[in-house]
């Protein structure tokens, strides 16, 4: 026999009470008001007979049907069997997505984290499954669900997963908790959809919640409906500050850094002191650079660069509470240099010819450094002396990208970054310059004159190419240019897009098809070409139809001028002047390495900053081993060049975001029932259906009435026969 | 409880000229119920055998010879060369002062009314009879303290504020006869009549003290002790917890069992409060509730003659007839 309702059980303990009641010492209930009780003595109370159980039958019958009452209200039916196989029939896939992200570094957190972990271990009840998941900037299996939704033995895998869990540490990364969240749902779902009976699907956040954490991926991402996520949140006292660099403006002198610091999570920390640190993780001998902060807000400040022109490699913020994100790692610049060869009759100070011009427009400023040549004809011997040659090699010998290329480019021009030719070449050298292009050069064909149409025919690789002089009236202009391209993407601002002014007196009409190759950059206002580009492997030949001199036009004398053949220059020189930022999870672009160790990429090897050295596949066209900040030596054959990795600054960014940011992004959050939860509510489920079906109670309410029935009777004879006995007493 | 239907003492043969208790009680105004009372009485039972000056001046007499010459008015004769004697009002020496007893265990009662409003009706009904008399009366009200003190006067008006003050609900606790006793020894110089209206109960030791105290100051003293009917027969028919009205002390009684025990303590303290009365040379007189007043000043007026045929006393009189006894 069960209970629907037990509680009502109570209710019989109501039978008691007028018993007990009845049996209490009843004290006197008059009260007599009296002058005085000076003279009164003191009587001992007397025991009446009241405490005495007369009606012994009576009270049974009453207690008997206080009891049906209590009885029919707790609702009670008969049971059937299958107990054991409802508990079975649930389960519940819990999923621990565990944060290791840098900003879990942070003093205690991981300790509390690992602690989460280990309590939702412990509360795991039998038919349930877990399973490991970790995610800094993307996630990662641990210890997955079973295959085929086969719920193994909770043991053994809560053991796998404290085995697991004890080899685990925070890493270097950034948090992408979107990006992790959708994914693990999808892994989760999917398991969901090939196994039907697996039940509730749970995800237990473990995180210490950072404001810097990713949650972009959220928003396109529709949560499942049948996963239910509860954060663990893990956190630290104090606040943090970060620190980085800044990217140097072109007037900055060298004697100091730009440095940004931030007080972004404010602690009770504002002042804060920045020091310069060797490769070998000495400071220097400067003083400390201090810097004050006050709460929330951020300083740039500009760091004095240390004296004696000590090689340093890292800034370190002191005074901070938070130390993983305090060191920043800065790439130690060199000046580089850009080669420009200018082929031509022309002499350099000759201001009616074009290299008088473009000598002077190739500036260089304190990060790279430009070598002119200017030479009358071109020959296949080699004129450069070799010393040149080899200082230049000697400058470039730690960062740009090793130039000693196959032995098909000429020597001369394997030097060099841009070659402007002007004047007429034959079959051997356009052939030579195609293979200095391929391999990543640029040249700059200026057509000063018709008769350079075969050069250009030959360069392009184009069977014919005619070239005439064009016939301007008074004189052309600009007029259709693509701004996107990269040579005029500088003036694509409508500040700096108006070419109107520039009058070209003569130019020479291309008539060139345009293919996937060839294509047409700008034309004339007659509808001429002026600038072709044609792409050969990994340069470029460019073409303008017209020259920069005073005769053919006012090009040279424009503000236009400088820029645009910078532009040709820096767009060779992309990756050697200004080199990226890079962070832990990056991938390190290694286009350099790859194109001068084609043959032999075994001999690419990366050193990671502590010291491990990880082999490169030439097939890979970046690096993705980023895992650790700190300075990456890479060496390819002779050449070595080193890139600083630092932490993600998002990272830093270590104030609590509130869950409520998850759920805006349609997260479900809460918990779902653990199998005992819901074998217990199919289990009242069915009780309730039972219950219904037997309807006990209405015997007991049958029982109840009949025995108020038998007592009424028996109250009421027994009110007879003492009435009968009373008179009798009353005549005695 | 229902109290018990006892029959009146004013139904007693003999009595009827006495006004029922239970009726005059319903007069609410209690200087209408003394009234009630004295009517009854012819006056000039007593006189003052006093004479002489007064503050109240009354009429001009002609002289004649043998008139005493202190009341001559010299003034008058001075100016109109006639002879005419001032008679005054009469003054009593007689001052007579009320001590009546306001505490809780006064409030007990009964039967209709209690003991409380006995004791005021009794003490107004003297009041308005001395005054009648042309007496000077003082009215002091206790209960553990005194509460109320009019001094001894007789004055226009001095009826109503005797009335005034006895008219005021009992508000103490406890009872202490010897605060009012000595305040009385030790303010009222001149001597005079003390009338102490009052239920003794309490311990009558140092009540013998006090009463000597006063007696030697040469003042007449009279108890009339106020108690009802149930306190002298205890009759009471279940067993309950009785409290205590004056210290709210309970204490549970089977009034069957507790009778007789209570009947010989209140016969011993009656005992010894006669015995102190008549050793200080008192007179004592118990009033029960339902008996009718008027016997109260009746006992008042029997007790005045015999103080009349008593020799005065002074405080060196009782010494000396000690003196001669011993």
């Amino acid at each position: 026999m069960s209970f629907l309702t037990p509680l009502y059980l109570l209710g019989i303990a109501a039978v008691s009470l007028p018993v007990v009641f009845h049996l209490i010492r009843r004290s006197p209930q008059g009260q007599t008001w009296f002058s005085s009780l000076m003279f009164v003595p003191t009587s001992p109370p007397r025991l009446t007979r009241r405490s005495r159980l007369d009606q012994l039958l009576l009270l049974l019958l009453r207690a008997l049907a206080l009891m049906l009452l209590a009885a029919a209200f707790t609702r009670p039916f008969f049971p059937q069997a299958e107990e054991k196989n409802l508990y079975a029939r649930f389960s519940r896939r819990v999923a621990i997505l565990l944060d290791t992200s840098a900003s879990m570094r942070r003093g205690q957190v991981w300790q509390q984290a690992v602690k989460q972990v280990e309590d939702v271990l412990q509360d795991l009840q039998p038919n349930e499954d877990i399973a490991l998941y970790t995610f800094g900037s993307q996630l990662r299996p641990i210890v997955p669900f079973g295959d085929g939704g086969r719920v193994q033995d909770l043991r053994t895998r809560t053991a796998l997963v404290r085995s697991q869990l004890a080899t685990l540490e925070p890493s270097f990364e950034a948090t992408d908790l979107g990006g992790a969240l959708v994914n693990l749902a999808d892994a989760m779902e999917a398991i969901n959809e090939e196994d039907q009976s697996a039940g509730a699907l749970q995800i237990v956040l473990v995180s210490d919640l950072q404001q810097g954490s990713r949650l972009d991926a959220l928003q396109a991402f529709d949560w499942p409906a049948e996963i239910r996520l509860t954060v663990l949140p893990a956190a630290a006292a104090g606040g943090n500050a970060e620190l980085h660099t800044l990217m140097a403006r072109d007037d900055d002198d060298a004697s100091f850094l730009r440095v940004r610091v931030s007080n972004i999570d404010p602690g009770d920390r504002q002042e804060f002191s920045l020091r310069w640190k060797r490769p070998n993780g000495e400071y220097t001998s400067d003083e400390p650079f201090s810097v004050y902060v006050p709460d929330g807000e951020s300083r740039v400040v500009k760091m004095p660069l240390p004296a004696d022109q000590v090689l340093v490699d890292r800034i370190e913020l002191n005074g901070d509470i938070c130390e993983f994100d305090n060191v920043c790692y800065i790439n130690p610049r060199y000046q580089t240099t850009s080669r420009v060869l200018y082929v031509g009759s022309d002499a350099v100070n000759d201001p009616q010819g074009l290299a008088y011009y473009l000598e002077r427009s190739l500036i260089g400023n304190r990060w790279r450094k430009i070598d002119f040549d200017s030479r009358p004809q071109w020959t296949a011997e080699p004129q450069t002396p070799a010393a040149n040659k080899a200082s230049s090699q000697a400058q470039s010998a730690d960062q740009g990208p090793d130039k000693s290329g196959p032995a098909q480019v000429a020597p001369l021009l394997a030097d060099h970054d841009l070659v402007v030719v002007a004047t007429d070449l034959n079959a051997e050298q356009t052939d030579q310059l195609r293979r200095f292009v391929a391999d990543g050069g640029c040249v700059l064909l200026v057509l000063t004159k018709p008769e350079l149409s075969d050069t250009l025919s030959r360069l392009l690789d184009q069977p014919a190419v005619e070239l005439s002089e064009a016939d301007v009236e008074d004189y052309a202009m600009l007029a259709d240019i693509d701004f996107q391209h990269p040579l005029f993407a500088a003036f694509a601002d409508p500040r700096f897009s108006d070419f109107t002014k520039i009058r070209f007196w003569k130019h020479r009409r291309i008539d060139v098809q345009e293919d996937s190759a060839v294509q047409v950059v700008a034309r004339f206002d007659n509808g001429d070409p002026a600038v072709i580009e044609s792409l050969v492997d990994r340069g470029r030949i460019v073409v303008l139809s017209t020259g920069w001199q005073p005769a053919d036009s006012r090009f040279a004398l424009s503000s236009k001028f400088v820029p645009w053949m910078t532009g040709l220059l820096k767009d060779f020189d992309v990756g050697a002047g200004k080199t990226r930022r890079l962070h832990v999870g990056d991938s390190l672009p290694l286009a350099s390495e790859q194109s001068s160790s084609d043959t032999n990429a075994s001999s690419v090897k990366i050193i990671k900053p502590d010291g491990s050295v990880v082999p490169w596949k030439a097939a890979d066209r970046a690096f993705r081993g980023l895992d650790q900040p700190g300075h990456y030596r890479i060496q390819a054959g002779e050449t070595r060049r080193s890139v600083a990795v630092n932490l993600n600054p998002q990272e830093s960014d270590t104030r609590v975001l509130p869950v409520e940011a998850l759920e805006e992004r349609g997260v479900l959050l809460g918990v779902q029932p653990t199998p005992k939860d819901m074998a217990d509510h199919a289990r009242q489920m069915r009780d309730l259906e039972l219950e219904d079906r037997q309807k006990v109670w209405q015997w007991i309410v049958v029982a109840l009435v009949c025995v108020l029935i038998l007592e009424t009777w028996l109250a009421g004879r027994l009110e007879r026969s003492g009435a009968e006995v009373r008179p009798r007493e009353a005549v005695e | 409880m229902t109290a018990e239907v006892t029959p009146s003492r004013s139904t007693q043969p003999g009595s009827a000229s006495f006004i029922d208790p239970q009726a005059l009680m319903r007069i609410k105004s209690l200087q209408w119920r003394a009234k009630a009372v004295v009517e009854g009485f012819m006056s000039g039972l007593h006189r003052s055998p006093f004479h002489g000056f007064s503050v109240e001046f009354s009429e001009y007499r002609e002289y004649s010879p043998g008139d005493d010459l202190r009341y001559l008015d010299w003034r008058l004769l001075a100016r109109s060369d006639r002879y005419y004697i001032k008679r005054f009002e009469e003054e009593t020496n007689l001052r007579c002062y009320l001590l009546v007893d306001r505490s809780r265990s006064m409030g007990y009662g009964s039967l209709s009314y209690n003991k409380d409003e006995y004791a005021r009706t009794v003490a107004a009904t003297l009041a308005y009879f001395l005054l009648t008399q042309r007496d000077a009366v003082g009215l002091l009200t206790f209960d553990a303290q005194v509460v109320d003190y009019l001094p001894a006067r007789f004055r226009p008006g001095h009826l109503h504020r005797l009335m005034l003050c006895l008219e005021r609900q009992i508000s103490g606790t406890g009872t202490s006869l010897d605060v009012p006793i000595a305040q009385v020894a030790r303010t009222v110089n001149k001597r005079g009549l003390v009338v102490l209206i009052s239920d003794f109960l309490a311990p009558v030791d140092s009540l013998q003290k006090q009463l000597g105290y006063l007696r030697s100051r040469g003042h007449e003293v009279l108890l009339l002790r106020v108690l009802d009917p149930r306190e002298i027969d205890f009759r009471f028919d279940d067993a309950s917890m009785f409290q205590d009205l004056e210290s709210g002390a309970q204490r549970y009684v089977d009034p069957q069992s507790a009778r007789q025990e209570y009947l010989e303590r209140f016969a011993q303290h009656a005992r010894q409060l006669r015995e102190v009365s008549d050793h200080l040379e008192i007179d004592l007189h118990q009033l029960v509730t339902d008996q009718p007043l008027d016997r109260a000043l009746f006992d008042f007026l029997s007790a005045g003659m015999r103080r009349k045929r008593r020799p005065l006393r002074h405080a060196g009189d009782s010494r000396r007839r000690e003196v001669a006894t011993a």
